[in-house]
């Protein structure tokens, strides 16, 4: 099925539980996405009982494995999550909630269903077991009463609001106290008028946009992380070919490949992986030899043996020999014969490694501007390193956080033939 | 200016280090190659013993000597390869090749053979010609026998 999210127009509410996002739609049917790392699968239709699907309903949020509905009267219904089945409705006794005209917002954090009005006053009922506690109001101070206030969404104990000029505000609850505002740092959020429904997994910040394109961005602390799209619209079929394993684990440098791609739009799919750590031929081969400084297009007989192990790799794939190193000694060579795209990875790699040395295979150079004023003699000498850039010519190594693309560096992937549609 | 240890780990901690220039820091460089191939980052080490070797300094062959005997054979296979840049390629270092326990650096020092032998080395090449269980490496060191005489 399509992994484009919440795209229908009966689609109606948004919401979370554990790693699979939930999409209610106007008639009822319930369907999901389960997301892994920074990637969506395609949708699944929820086994069940319909949910949502009243005109009164109002709002709906989830709390642990509970979907919550709230009804423009107040009354509260819930739905028990099973993996993919919604359980047959209740209601909630005790306390009314969510009725008041003024009521804007609901979301939970732990235990505590909260209301947030549009004058900015918040409310909260606690949840036990099928009852709705007495409505209390929290002290400290006001939220999200801001008329350019779009989004509010919960993560741990945060409260986060977007605008829709994409600035993000927090506040820490405590108890039954709201805490000051406090603005993230980072990207900013959900300021396009095409962005539909904003929801969190984990600490993850998912926006969902009218086409079935959705992004996210990791919240840490106070700061929203670089944007990745979290279903690209392109691909590359990546094949994974194990002469000796890396000290970096290889899962982890796919997953930090697909971190960085998935800020271009581009999902990173394993198509194959060959353990060929055993095998008693070619042993030279993990030792390789490469022509120094990787010119496109040249390589010594040896590059070229490697690369005939073809196998499952199709002409439009990309493949990744992770040998044990190279002479001269690098971390990773993006030289490739014409009819074979790929590059050897060493067993000295960073984690970006596969990803900066995949960028070059896909048509990238290491970014300029990292080698000012320097000496005739070493033209290359990286006075002024830019370790926020995969494509720093100075060391992935030093690379703090999920390194970004330039513009053109994305058009230039995104149109590389070796980028497919998902 | 002096060549520090950060100028000239700021050469070899890029991905793809080119040596030719790195080498280009000069004869400074080699003090601070000893202390990265005896440092705890072996690709450092690696690199660095590459680099000792791309020099082709009469204080290249005690790098590559340190480098030999690394208890990381990744550094071990970076020294043999870079051992074909020298000039004054010694016997003893050529044996700490041919005898290791790894075929990757026995590979790259039969390389290393094919550029410059020094004298004596021939008995050990026969003996992988002959032995070896790589068969790769036996053919290898057979062609190096033949070019040697």
């Amino acid at each position: 099925m399509s992994n484009r999210i919440a795209f229908n127009p009966q689609d109606r509410f948004v919401v979370s539980i554990g790693n699979t996002l939930i999409v209610t739609t106007r008639t009822g049917d319930t369907f999901g996405h389960d997301i892994t790392g920074h990637t969506a699968d395609g949708a699944f239709h929820f086994t069940g009982a319909k949910a949502a699907f009243n005109t009164v309903d109002r709002f709906v949020t989830t709390m642990g494995t509970k979907l919550i509905v709230t009804t423009q009267n107040g009354d509260v219904f819930g739905h028990e999550m099973a993996g993919r089945d919604i359980g047959v409705p209740f209601k909630f006794a005790g306390s009314k909630a969510a009725f008041n005209a003024v009521d804007r917002f609901v979301v939970t954090v732990g235990n505590t269903l909260i209301v947030i009005t549009q004058n900015g006053d918040v409310f909260g009922h606690d949840v036990s077991g099928h009852t709705i506690g007495v409505p209390f109001k929290f002290d400290g101070s006001k939220a999200a009463f801001n008329a350019v206030d779009r989004f509010v969404v919960t993560i741990g104990n945060k409260l986060i609001v977007t605008t829709q000029n994409g600035d993000v505000f927090g506040h820490d609850v405590s108890g039954r106290t709201i805490g000051p505002p406090f603005k993230f740092t980072g990207s900013r959020m959900a300021f396009n008028p095409e962005d539909r429904f904003v929801v969190t997994v984990g600490n993850t910040m998912i926006v969902t946009t009218q086409s079935g394109a959705a992004f996210g961005a990791d919240v840490t602390g106070r700061d929203i992380g670089p944007i990745f799209r979290l279903n690209p619209d392109l691909s590359i079929r990546l094949h994974l070919k194990v002469w000796t394993n890396p000290t970096i684990p290889i899962q982890t440098m796919i997953t930090r490949m697909q971190d960085v791609y998935g800020t271009a739009g581009i999902g990173v799919v394993v198509a194959s992986r060959q353990d060929l750590t055993g095998a008693n031929i070619h042993t030279a081969l993990r030792d390789l030899d490469v022509v120094p400084t990787c010119p496109a297009g040249q390589l010594t007989g040896e590059q070229i043996q490697l690369f005939n192990n073809r196998d499952n790799v199709g002409e439009f794939d990309v493949v990744a020999h992770f040998v044990r190193s190279t002479s001269p000694v690098l971390n990773g060579c993006a030289s490739h014969p014409d009819n074979v795209f790929g590059a050897a990875i060493t067993q000295i790699a960073s984690v970006w490694t596969m990803a900066h040395e995949i960028g070059h295979v896909l048509g990238l150079r290491h970014i300029a501007g990292e080698n000012t004023n320097c000496p005739s003699s070493i033209p290359n000498c990286c006075s002024t390193p830019n370790f926020s850039r995969l494509m720093t010519g100075c060391s992935t190594s030093n690379i703090v956080g999920t390194p970004v693309f330039a513009q053109s560096e994305i058009d230039t992937i995104r149109s590389s033939s070796r980028t497919r549609p998902s | 200016m002096p060549v520090t240890l950060q100028d000239v780990v700021r050469q070899l901690d890029r991905d793809e280090p080119d040596y030719e220039q790195a080498a280009q820091l000069g004869p400074e460089v080699l003090a601070h190659l000893r202390q990265l191939i005896q440092g705890s980052n072996i690709g450092l080490a690696a690199k660095a013993a590459c680099l000792a070797g791309t020099m082709n300094a009469d204080e290249s062959v005690p790098l590559l000597e340190l480098a030999a005997r690394h208890p990381d054979p990744v550094v071990r296979v970076a020294a043999a390869a870079s051992a074909k840049n020298l000039t004054n390629m010694t016997t003893s270092l050529a044996t700490i090749f041919l005898d290791d326990v790894d075929p990757g650096v026995r590979k790259w020092g039969l390389r290393s053979l094919e550029v410059t032998h020094p004298e004596g080395i021939e008995t050990k090449v026969e003996k992988i010609m002959n032995d070896d269980p790589d068969s790769g490496l036996r053919e290898q060191a057979r062609k190096v026998v033949e070019r040697m005489q």
